[in-house]
C-alpha cells in the first residue's frame, strides 16, 4: 500500500463503521423487537388516503410542463444568492452581468408564451 | 499571358464535365460548341503564349507551380506547368488539330445517341494529353498518359454495343498496360537515381553522369518499352490497327495525331537519359526501323481504308523512333509534327469518305468518288502526296531530315529508309487510286447516296490540308535555302545531349550528298507513285476478294504477318491455359477455400456480434459498467 | 471569440422567428448566420490570447475544428431543410437545436479548463437527446432519445467523476496547470490515473468506442436520418477533437497506463465495428456499425499522440464528416419518411438519379478508403501517424478492418447497379438536396487530390 493509498485509510473505517451500524441496527431492531401481524400492520401507510390501485395514474402534461417549467424558473434564484451577497464588490460589472443572465430567462419566458406553454386549456 | 496557362488544361475538364452531366438536357449543337470552344480558348492562349516566346532567341523554360500535390517526407511533387519549345509546340498540335476534330466530329456524329458522351470523351482526352504535355515533372506524365490511355479505350469501345469493338478496346488497354508497365518502373528507378521527379532537376545532374552509366540504361530501355506500348512500335502495335474501331474522327485525333506520339514525345522530353544510353539509342534505332519497314509491308495489301492508313501510321511512328535511335530528335519532333497533320487530314478524309459511303470501309467497294466529294478529294490528295514525300508538302521536309541524318549514319540505314518511304508512297496512291478513281463498285443504294460531307466536316480538312502543305518551312534545310529554324529554336532542349556529345547533334552533310539523296528519293517515289497510277487507275486494277486464292506473300501480308495468330498462340492461349489450370486446380481447391474461409469467419463473427445489441437498455448500461470496471481494475493492476 | 456569441445569437433568432411563425424566413437566416460565423471563425485565425478568463483557448486546432463543425452543420440544414420540404412543424426548433450543439462542439474543440469541456459537452448532449426525440409521433425516435439520455447522463456521471478526481489531485481545473503539476510531480497518485481512466470513459462514450458502444446502432437508427448524420459527423468530430486536446495537452507525458487500454479500446472498436456492418442488411444501421468503426480509427492518432496526430485527426474527421453526410443525404433523398432502408432498396437507383449514384459512389469509395478520395488519405495520414510512434500491429489490425470494410460499403452499390426487381418512383429532389450532393462529391474528390489544403491547418 503505498503513501496516497494510506491517506484514504480513515475513510474505508468510516465507511465500515456506518455500513456496520445501519446493519447492526436492523438487525438488533429485528430481534429485540415485538412483532405484531394484523392486516392494519402490513399496509404501507397507517394514516390518510387509502392506496388502492396502480400507483402510474395518468395525469396531465400540461401540469408536468408547468412543474418542470417551475423547477427551471425557480432554480435560477439560486444564481442571485452568491450575487446577492456581494452586491457591492462585484459594481457595475457584476450587474451587467446579471441584467444579461436576466435577459436570458426572459427571453426564454417569451418564447414560452409565444409557444403557448402556460395555456392550459 | 503565363498565368493564364492553368487554364488551358482545365477548360477541357470543365467542358467534360459539362457534357457528362448537362449533356443530354442541351441540345447536340451546345454540346458540340461548348466542347469545340472549351478546345478553341486553350488553343488562343496557346499561341497567346508562344509568340512572345519565340521572339526570344534560346528562351528559358516557364515552370509555373500550380499547386503542392504531395508533400512526405522527403518527397515533394507538385501540380505545375513547364512551358518550354517542346510542351508548347506540342499543345499547339493537341489544341490546334484537337479543336479542328472537335468540330469535324460535331458533323461526323451528328446522328450518333452517344452525341454528348462523345464529346465528353474528348474534352477529357485533351485534358489528359495537356496534362501529359505540360507537367514539369514524371508523375504528371504519368496521370496524362494513363488518363490519355483510359479516353482511349473509351472512345476505341464507344460503340460498346459490338462485341468486336470491346474486344479491340481491351487489346488496346492490355498492350498499352504492358508499355505502362515499363513506364513505371522506369519512373521509380530514375526516383531512385535522382530523388526527384522534375525534369529540369534530372536534367541537371544526368549532365555528370558518364555515358553508358548501366542505371541509365536500364532507365532509358524500361522508358522506352513505355514508349512502344503507346506508340505501337514492334512487337507492341497489334492494338493500333485494331483501334480503329473507334468513331474516326478518335482515330484521327487519338491515333494518329496526338496519343500515339506520347511516346516519341517522352523520349524528346528525356533526350538527355538517351543520349547517356547509346546501348538503348540502337535498340530504339533497329525497333523504328523495323516498325517502319513492317508496318509498310502490311499496309500494301490493306483492303480496309481506315486498316491501310493505321499501318501507314505505325510505320511513320516507326520513322519516328528511327530518327530518335539516330539521335536526331530535331527530326523525330519536326515529322511528327507534320505528320500530325497530314495523317489527321487523311484520317478526316477517310471519315468524310465512310460517312458518304454510308459507312462501307472496303476500298474496293470504292472507286470513282472524286467527283461525288470534290473537297474531300482534293484535299486527300494533298495528304497523300505529303505522306509520300514530294516537295514542297509537309512530308517531304521532315521523312528528307530523317533520312539525311540515316545517311550520316550509315548509307544502308538510308537504302532502308527510302524503301519505307517508296512502300508508303506506293500504298498510300494504291489507296488514293482505288477510292477515288475508276468506277464506283458499291451497291446502286450507295451510289445514290452518294453526297459531299457537310461544311462543319469539310472545313477541318481545309484547314488541315493548308497546314499540310506548309507545315514543312518551319524547318526548311539549309540547302534548300531554309534557315532551320525548328533545330534553332530546340536548340536549348538539346542544350544536354549537345553539352554530352560535345558537337552540334543534327548531321553535316556537304549539300552535294543532301541534293544527291533528296534527288534520288523525290524521282524514286515519282516513280512508285506512276507505276501505282498505272496499275490502279489506268488498268483498273481491283484488289482480289478475300476468298480467292492467294499467293504465299501476298497471303502472309494480307494477314499482317499472322502476328495477332502468333501472339494468340504464344501469349494468350498458354496464358488462358494456363489460368485455366491455376483455377481449375489451386484456385478452386486451395485459394478459394481460405478466401471463403475467412469471409465466412467474419460473416460468422458479425452474427455472433450482433446479437449482443439487444436493444435492452439495462443490458447496455450493465455492459457498460463492466466495460468500466474491467478498466479500472486494469489501471490498478497495470500500473 | 466573437463566434460563440454570435452562435448563441442565432440560435435565439430562430428560436424566435419560429415561434412567430416567420417560416420563409427561417432557412435564409440559418444559412447566412452560418456563414457569417464561418468568417468571423475564420477571423479569430490570428488569435493567441485566451479568452473569457482563461477558460477558452481559441488556437488554430480550435478555429479548424470549428470551421469544419460549421461547415457540416451547414451541409445538414440543407439536407433537413430537403427533408422537412412538406411539413412545417418544429423546424425552427431543430434549427436552433443543432445551432445549440455546434456551441456546444466548439466549446469542446477550444476549451482551457475542464469545466468549459463539461459545459460543452452537456450542452451538446442536452440539445442532442431532444434532437434525437425530434419525431415527436414515431416510437422509435422516442426510444432513441430516451435511451441515449439514460446512458448518456449515466456516461456524463463517468467524466464528471473523472475531473472531480483530477481536480482533487491536482487542484486546478486550468488544462495548463494539470499539464505543469503532471510535469513537476514524481510519482501521481493513483486517484490521478483513476481520473483519467474516467474521463476516458467518458469519452469512449460519447464518440461511441467499444465497449460503450451499445448506444449507437440503437440510437442512430431511431433518430430521424438527419439527425443521425448529424451524430455521425458534427457530434463525432466534436468528441474526437476534444479528447485529443485534453490527452495531448494533459496526460500525455504520464506513462502509459492509458495508453493500454486505448490500444485495446481502439483496436476493438476498429475490429467490432467493421465485423458487424457486414450483416447489417439496413443500411442506417449499417451506416452506425460503420461509424463505429471509423471512431476507432479516429483514436489511432490520438494513441500515437505525436506532431502528425492533431493534423491527422483533422484530415480524417473532414474527410469522414463529408463522406458520412453524403452518404446519409442519398439515404434521406431513398427513404422519404421512413426509418428504416433496407439494403435492396437502392435497387435501380443508377438509372433512376445519375446524381444521388455518383454521391452514394464517391461518399462509400471514400468511407473504404479507396484513392483519390478523401478517405483514403485520411486513413494513409492515420496510419502514417501510427508507423511514426511504432503502433505497428494498429496499423496491422486497423488494415484488416478496412478491408472487411470495402465488403460492406459496396454492398449499396451492388444494389444501386442493379436493376432487376428495383421499384424505384422517380425521386423528388430539390435545389439545397442536389447541392449537397454536388458539394459532396466536389470536397470528396478535391480533398483528395489536394489533401495538403486541410492537412496542415491545426498545426
Amino acid at each position: 500500500m503505498n503513501g496516497s493509498t494510506s491517506e484514504y485509510l480513515p475513510m474505508l473505517i468510516q465507511s465500515v463503521f456506518a455500513l456496520g451500524f445501519v446493519a447492526m441496527v436492523l438487525i438488533i431492531t429485528h430481534l429485540i423487537g415485538p412483532s405484531r401481524k394484523s392486516a392494519k400492520k402490513l399496509e404501507n401507510f397507517e394514516c390518510g388516503v387509502e392506496a388502492k390501485g396502480n400507483a402510474r395514474l395518468p395525469f396531465s402534461v400540461k401540469y408536468f410542463l408547468t412543474a418542470i417549467l417551475f423547477v427551471l424558473f425557480d432554480v435560477e434564484v439560486i444564481f442571485f444568492y452568491p450575487w446577492a451577497t456581494n452586491f457591492k464588490e462585484f459594481g457595475m460589472d457584476g450587474l451587467l452581468s446579471m441584467a444579461l443572465f436576466v435577459a436570458l430567462f426572459l427571453l426564454g419566458f417569451l418564447y414560452l408564451r409565444k409557444k403557448q406553454a402556460f395555456k392550459w386549456e | 499571358m503565363e498565368k493564364f496557362a492553368w487554364l488551358i488544361p482545365a477548360l477541357p475538364l470543365i467542358g467534360f464535365l459539362f457534357s457528362i452531366f448537362f449533356g443530354k438536357k442541351v441540345s447536340k449543337t451546345v454540346v458540340a460548341s461548348v466542347a469545340s470552344i472549351f478546345v478553341l480558348i486553350p488553343f488562343i492562349l496557346t499561341v497567346a503564349i508562344f509568340i512572345p516566346f519565340i521572339s526570344v532567341a534560346e528562351a528559358e523554360a516557364i515552370r509555373i507551380p500550380l499547386l503542392e500535390w504531395i508533400n512526405i517526407g522527403k518527397l515533394t511533387v507538385n501540380y505545375s506547368i513547364q512551358l518550354d519549345q517542346l510542351s508548347l509546340m506540342m499543345m499547339l498540335v493537341i489544341t490546334g488539330v484537337g479543336f479542328l476534330i472537335h468540330v469535324y466530329s460535331a458533323g461526323y456524329m451528328h446522328d450518333d445517341d452517344g452525341f454528348h458522351r462523345f464529346f465528353a470523351y474528348l474534352n477529357l482526352f485533351i485534358f489528359f494529353m495537356l496534362v501529359l504535355v505540360m507537367g514539369s515533372n514524371f508523375l504528371m506524365l504519368f496521370i496524362g498518359w494513363e488518363g490519355v490511355g483510359l479516353c482511349s479505350y473509351l472512345l476505341i469501345g464507344f460503340w460498346y454495343k459490338n462485341m468486336d469493338y470491346n474486344k479491340a478496346a481491351n487489346k488496346a488497354f492490355i498492350m498499352n498496360r504492358i508499355g505502362d508497365l515499363g513506364l513505371l518502373l522506369g519512373i521509380f528507378l530514375i526516383y531512385l537515381r535522382f530523388s526527384s521527379f522534375e525534369y529540369s532537376r534530372i536534367a541537371y545532374e544526368a549532365i555528370d553522369i558518364a555515358i553508358g552509366d548501366p542505371i541509365i540504361t536500364t532507365i532509358t530501355i524500361l522508358l522506352f518499352i513505355g514508349a512502344i506500348g503507346k506508340s505501337a512500335q514492334l512487337p507492341l502495335f497489334t492494338w493500333l490497327p485494331d483501334a480503329m474501331a473507334g468513331p474516326t474522327p478518335v482515330s484521327a485525333l487519338i491515333h494518329a495525331a496526338t496519343m500515339v506520339t506520347a511516346g516519341v514525345y517522352l523520349i524528346i522530353r528525356t533526350n538527355i537519359l538517351f543520349t547517356l544510353a547509346p546501348f538503348t539509342q540502337e535498340i530504339i534505332m533497329f525497333v523504328g526501323l523495323a516498325t517502319a519497314l513492317f508496318a509498310a509491308t502490311i499496309g500494301l495489301k490493306q483492303n480496309d481504308i481506315k486498316k491501310v492508313l493505321a499501318y501507314s501510321t505505325v510505320s511513320q511512328l516507326g520513322y519516328m523512333f528511327f530518327a530518335l535511335g539516330l539521335g536526331a530528335y530535331t527530326a523525330a519532333y519536326f515529322h511528327l509534327f507534320t505528320h500530325a497533320f497530314f495523317k489527321a487530314l487523311l484520317f478526316l478524309g477517310s471519315g468524310s469518305v465512310i460517312h458518304a459511303m454510308s459507312g462501307e470501309q472496303d476500298l474496293r467497294k470504292m472507286g470513282g468518288l472524286k467527283k461525288a466529294l470534290p473537297i474531300t478529294h482534293a484535299t486527300f490528295l494533298i495528304g497523300t502526296i505529303a505522306i509520300a514525300g514530294l516537295p514542297p508538302l509537309a512530308g517531304f521536309f521532315s521523312k528528307d531530315q530523317i533520312l539525311a541524318s540515316a545517311f550520316a549514319h550509315h548509307p544502308v540505314l538510308w537504302i532502308m529508309g527510302v524503301l519505307g518511304a517508296l512502300m508508303t508512297a506506293f500504298y498510300m496512291f494504291r489507296l488514293y487510286y482505288l477510292a477515288f478513281h475508276g468506277s464506283f463498285r458499291g451497291t446502286h443504294e450507295q451510289e445514290h447516296h452518294l453526297h459531299e460531307s457537310p461544311k462543319t466536316m469539310t472545313f477541318p480538312l481545309v484547314i488541315l490540308a493548308v497546314m499540310s502543305v506548309i507545315a514543312g518551312f518551319v524547318n526548311v534545310p539549309e540547302v534548300l535555302g531554309g534557315g532551320h529554324w525548328l533545330d534553332n529554336f530546340f536548340t536549348p532542349l538539346l542544350a544536354g545531349t549537345t553539352l554530352i556529345l560535345e558537337e552540334n547533334v543534327h548531321a553535316h552533310l556537304s549539300h552535294t550528298v543532301e541534293y544527291i539523296l533528296m534527288g534520288s528519293s523525290v524521282l524514286a517515289v515519282l516513280a512508285v507513285i506512276f507505276y501505282a497510277r498505272i496499275r490502279y487507275k489506268n488498268n483498273g486494277h481491283v484488289p482480289a476478294e478475300d476468298s480467292e486464292p492467294m499467293s504465299f506473300l501476298e497471303r502472309l501480308l494480307s494477314k499482317k504477318y499472322y502476328v495477332d495468330e502468333l501472339y494468340d498462340s504464344i501469349v494468350s492461349n498458354p496464358v488462358v491455359k494456363g489460368a485455366g489450370l491455376l483455377y481449375n486446380y489451386i484456385e478452386v481447391n486451395f485459394i478459394d477455400r481460405i478466401v471463403n474461409g475467412v469471409g465466412q469467419l467474419v460473416v460468422l463473427s458479425s452474427r455472433t456480434a450482433r446479437f449482443m445489441q439487444t436493444g435492452n437498455v439495462g443490458f447496455y448500461i450493465f455492459a457498460m459498467v463492466i466495460g468500466a470496471l474491467v478498466i479500472l481494475a486494469a489501471n490498478t493492476f497495470l500500473h | 471569440m466573437t463566434t460563440l456569441i454570435f452562435l448563441s445569437l442565432l440560435g435565439f433568432l430562430v428560436l424566435f422567428i419560429g415561434a412567430f411563425d416567420y417560416k420563409k424566413l427561417i432557412l435564409p437566416t440559418v444559412i447566412i448566420g452560418l456563414i457569417v460565423a464561418f468568417f468571423l471563425n475564420a477571423m479569430d485565425w490570428e488569435l493567441t490570447a485566451t479568452s473569457f478568463y482563461g477558460m477558452i483557448d481559441y488556437n488554430h486546432y480550435a478555429v479548424s475544428f470549428t470551421g469544419l463543425m460549421i461547415v457540416s452543420v451547414l451541409l445538414l440544414m440543407l439536407v433537413a431543410s430537403y427533408h422537412f420540404r412538406n411539413e412545417g412543424s418544429h423546424i425552427a426548433d431543430i434549427y436552433a437545436l443543432m445551432i445549440f450543439t455546434l456551441i456546444g462542439g466548439l466549446l469542446m474543440t477550444s476549451f482551457s479548463n475542464l469545466v468549459m469541456l463539461f459545459i460543452g459537452i452537456e450542452i451538446l448532449s442536452i440539445a442532442l437527446y431532444i434532437l434525437a426525440g425530434s419525431r415527436r409521433l414515431n416510437i422509435a425516435s422516442n426510444e432513441a432519445s430516451l435511451k441515449y439520455f439514460l446512458m448518456g447522463a449515466f456516461a456524463s456521471g463517468f467524466l464528471l467523476f473523472g475531473i472531480t478526481l483530477i481536480f482533487g489531485v491536482t487542484n486546478s481545473f486550468n488544462l495548463a496547470e494539470i499539464s505543469d503539476f503532471v510535469a513537476d510531480t514524481e510519482e501521481l497518485p493513483t486517484l490521478f490515473s483513476t481520473g483519467v481512466m474516467l474521463i476516458l470513459i467518458g469519452f469512449a462514450f460519447k464518440i461511441g468506442a467499444v465497449p460503450f458502444h451499445f448506444w449507437t446502432p440503437d440510437v442512430y437508427q431511431g433518430a430521424p436520418t438527419f439527425i443521425t448524420a448529424f451524430m455521425a459527423t458534427v457530434v463525432k468530430t466534436a468528441g474526437i477533437a476534444a479528447f485529443y486536446r485534453l490527452f495531448d495537452s494533459c496526460f500525455s507525458g504520464i506513462d502509459g497506463t492509458w495508453f493500454k487500454i486505448l490500444w485495446i479500446i481502439c483496436v476493438a472498436t476498429i475490429l467490432l465495428g467493421n465485423i458487424t456492418a457486414v450483416m447489417q442488411n439496413e443500411s442506417k444501421r449499417m451506416l452506425a456499425w460503420s461509424s463505429v468503426s471509423h471512431a476507432g480509427y479516429l483514436l489511432i492518432p490520438i494513441l500515437a499522440l505525436n506532431e502528425l496526430s492533431s493534423s491527422a485527426i483533422f484530415y480524417y474527421s473532414a474527410a469522414y464528416s463529408i463522406a458520412s453526410i453524403t452518404a446519409f443525404a442519398v439515404l434521406i433523398g431513398l427513404s422519404k419518411f421512413q426509418n428504416d432502408l433496407p439494403l435492396d432498396q437502392y435497387k435501380g437507383l443508377a438509372k433512376n438519379n445519375p446524381i444521388m449514384t455518383t454521391a452514394l459512389v464517391v461518399s462509400m469509395f471514400s468511407l473504404a478508403g479507396i484513392p483519390p478520395l478523401a478517405g483514403f488519405f485520411g486513413k494513409y495520414f492515420v496510419f502514417l501517424t501510427a508507423m511514426q510512434s511504432g503502433l505497428i500491429y494498429v496499423v496491422v489490425i486497423a488494415i484488416i478492418g478496412s478491408l472487411i470494410g470495402i465488403y460492406y460499403y459496396f454492398k449499396p452499390l451492388i444494389y444501386a447497379f442493379n436493376n432487376e426487381g428495383g421499384s424505384l418512383e422517380k425521386i423528388e429532389t430539390n435545389f439545397a438536396f442536389n447541392f449537397v450532393l454536388m458539394a459532396g462529391i466536389v470536397l470528396s474528390l478535391l480533398l483528395g487530390i489536394f489533401p495538403d489544403i486541410l492537412r496542415n491547418l491545426p498545426g
